[in-house]
């Protein structure tokens, strides 16, 4: 039942062409890279969110969302989903370059789940994506939507 | 040495010399004039007087015993003159001559003078003019009246007169300049009080907190005793310093957000650089022929450790920028965790390791700071250690308001003359092939320790380990 709902499992909003490539490769690793949206910038995030609420999109159990976005910032999306009744409550996972002090406890204030800096390391990076999923996905328990 | 160089204390006191001494010289000399007029006037009144005098009387017998009791009070001598003595002894003496020969042409009654004698003193000289008489002309005849008859003379004696008189002025005159020399003595005492002392002391002041600021210690504000000038002067200089910190803590502040931003813009690409590599060596290695596969895993090797330098360069620029969660730090527990970090090195090399059983407290600190403290510390002490069996001993000791922490190995040690360039980021003693590292660390260490306000230095001989010594307070204040 709850499997039907989740059509994707993860929007992924990334502008850097690389990160979503790296992201990418370690999805599929752990056999999860058919079921990703994947986002460029602020505004195409926040315009692919409207179809969800519209249901013309399907329902993603996770966000994966960067801070700096070109057009819309992350801070913004974030903004928005935890504003709609529909999106609020999405597990939203900052995954950001920034280990900015002010930008970590904006994002925890405006209701995000988590914070995580990424890694510089690949390896490690691998490894963060690995323990997003089997605790996002698989461990953690999602609101049913509807 | 010019004048100009003399202390300020110096050339007040020479100005006030100098202007005393004119005033007390000139009234001296004004004391003096005045002196020998009123003295010459003195006697010029009494002649006048007493040959007044004896020009009324008309009895002659008389005439002379005023006369005698006038010198044995006196001490002036009287006498009688004319051109035409009748009796020798009145004779005219050269200045008497000349005088009465003036009379004779006009109608001057009187004269003097201050005369120097044959006997080489000087004596004030008057003479009054004694002219006919109606009365007179029964007694002399063949004189008419107003003609010359002769002259009363008196012979002051000035010598002694003056003597008298300069033994009393020198006796001002001295006053005068005892009580210039003890004014010159207390405004000398008052200048050292007033302008020198707080002066020197002020300079010591500055030149103490000049040191402080270039050993990179706190500087308190120097005290300012006074609103004067010299109060002024320290406010000012407290002032500059402040100014100028500020300046300078906003210049560093301005320079570690920038190595921040652009360590953190260098970590996308270098993120990038690793995991294509990766990728390639993951998915295409096996078609990699010859040295193809050892390139690869040395750009890959780079890249990660390039990515080790930039994460150490961020956690560098935030020691003191970034305010982590602080309170009360069990060193211990620190310690252990910074052992348990190194534990793989500890294992591999089999060291032993001497921590005393008790560490202290440290309040108000960030737990993540003083970790790495010992973690770096620890771990310079596992890798430059080529011994058979590398010895590490930790240890403290309560110093008053601060602990005294050591770090000591029996490792390769160093040469004292690097001492202060093992601390500064990314200098290293020794070659990247020789001993891995990035030259961060002690850096960072000594950038934790004295943002806490403590001290760190090290004592070490090549092939004879080094200690590593750092002071924390017990409070770290902010």
């Amino acid at each position: 039942m709850m499997n039907m709902v989740r059509a994707i499992d993860i929007l992924l909003v990334e502008d850097n062409q690389d990160d979503i490539e790296l992201t990418m490769r370690a999805f599929k690793k752990n056999n999860l890279g058919n079921n990703v949206h994947i986002a460029r910038d602020g505004a195409e995030a926040l315009e692919f969110l409207k179809q969800v609420e519209k249901r013309d999109a399907p329902h993603p159990g996770l966000i994966l969302l960067d801070l700096k976005l070109p057009k819309v910032d992350g801070i913004e999306v974030l903004k928005y989903i935890k504003s709609r009744e529909i999106l609020k409550r999405i597990p939203v996972v900052m995954l950001t370059t920034s280990k900015n002090d002010r930008d970590i406890k904006t994002c925890y204030d405006l209701g995000a789940n988590s914070y995580i800096v990424k890694p510089i390391s690949f390896k490690d990076f691998i490894e963060t994506i690995k323990n997003i999923q089997l605790y996002w996905i698989v461990t953690n328990q999602p609101p049913v939507v509807g | 040495m010019s004048l100009r160089d003399l202390s300020i204390g110096t050339k007040l006191i020479l100005a006030i010399t100098v202007v005393i001494f004119g005033i007390s010289s000139a009234s001296n000399i004004i004391i003096y004039t005045y002196q020998k007029r009123s003295l010459d006037e003195q006697i010029l009144e009494r002649s006048r007087t007493i040959s007044e005098l004896l020009i009324q009387i008309e009895d002659h017998k008389l005439i002379s015993r005023v006369a005698a009791e006038f010198t044995e009070v006196t001490g002036y001598k009287l006498k009688q003159t004319s051109l035409d003595p009748v009796n020798q002894k009145n004779a005219p003496d050269d200045f008497e001559k000349r005088v009465m020969q003036m009379f004779q042409r006009g109608n001057a009654t009187e004269s003097y003078a201050v005369v120097t004698d044959g006997d080489g003193k000087r004596y004030f000289r008057y003479m009054r003019a004694l002219r006919t008489k109606e009365q007179c002309i029964s007694c002399h005849p063949g004189y008419a009246v107003g003609d010359l008859r002769g002259s009363i003379s008196v012979v002051a004696p000035y010598e002694d007169i003056a003597a008298a008189t300069r033994k009393n002025l020198i006796y001002i005159l001295a006053t005068v300049q005892l009580l210039t020399i003890s004014i010159i003595a207390v405004l000398y005492y008052l200048s050292r009080k007033i302008v020198s002392k707080p002066l020197k002391e002020l300079i010591k002041e500055v030149e103490g907190s000049a040191k402080e600021i270039q050993k990179g210690e706190e500087v308190k504000d120097i005290p300012v005793r006074s609103q004067d000038e010299i109060g002024m002067l320290a406010n000012a200089f407290n002032n500059l310093r402040k100014s100028l910190s500020e300046s300078f803590k906003r210049k560093n502040e301005a320079i570690e957000s920038f190595v921040y931003s652009i360590s953190h813009d260098l970590k996308a690409p270098l993120r990038s650089i690793e995991g294509f590599s990766t990728a390639l060596l993951e998915d295409y290695g096996d078609k990699l022929e010859g040295d193809g596969k050892h390139y690869l895993d040395r750009v890959i090797a780079s890249a990660q450790k390039m990515g080790v330098l930039i994460d150490e360069l961020l956690e560098y620029s935030r020691i003191g920028r970034i305010n982590l969660s602080r309170g009360d730090v069990n060193v211990a527990e620190m310690v252990a965790l910074a052992l348990e970090d190194n534990i793989y090195e500890i294992n591999k090399k089999n060291a032993k390791i001497k921590i005393p059983e008790n560490l202290p407290v440290i309040k108000n600190a960030e737990k993540q700071r003083i970790y790495q403290i010992f973690t770096n510390l620890i771990s310079n002490a596992l890798k430059y250690n080529d011994k058979e069996v590398p010895e590490i001993e930790i240890g403290y000791r309560d110093e008053g308001d601060h602990y005294l922490f050591y770090v000591r190995d029996n490792g390769i040690g160093f040469d004292m003359r690097y001492h202060d360039k093992i601390f500064e980021i990314f200098q290293r003693l020794h070659r990247e092939d020789e001993y891995r590292g990035t030259g961060v660390g002690l850096a960072m260490v000594k950038k934790i320790v004295e943002t806490y306000g403590g001290k760190i230095w090290a004592e070490s001989k090549p092939g004879e380990g080094s200690t590593f010594y750092f002071t924390l307070p017990k409070e770290v204040k902010r």
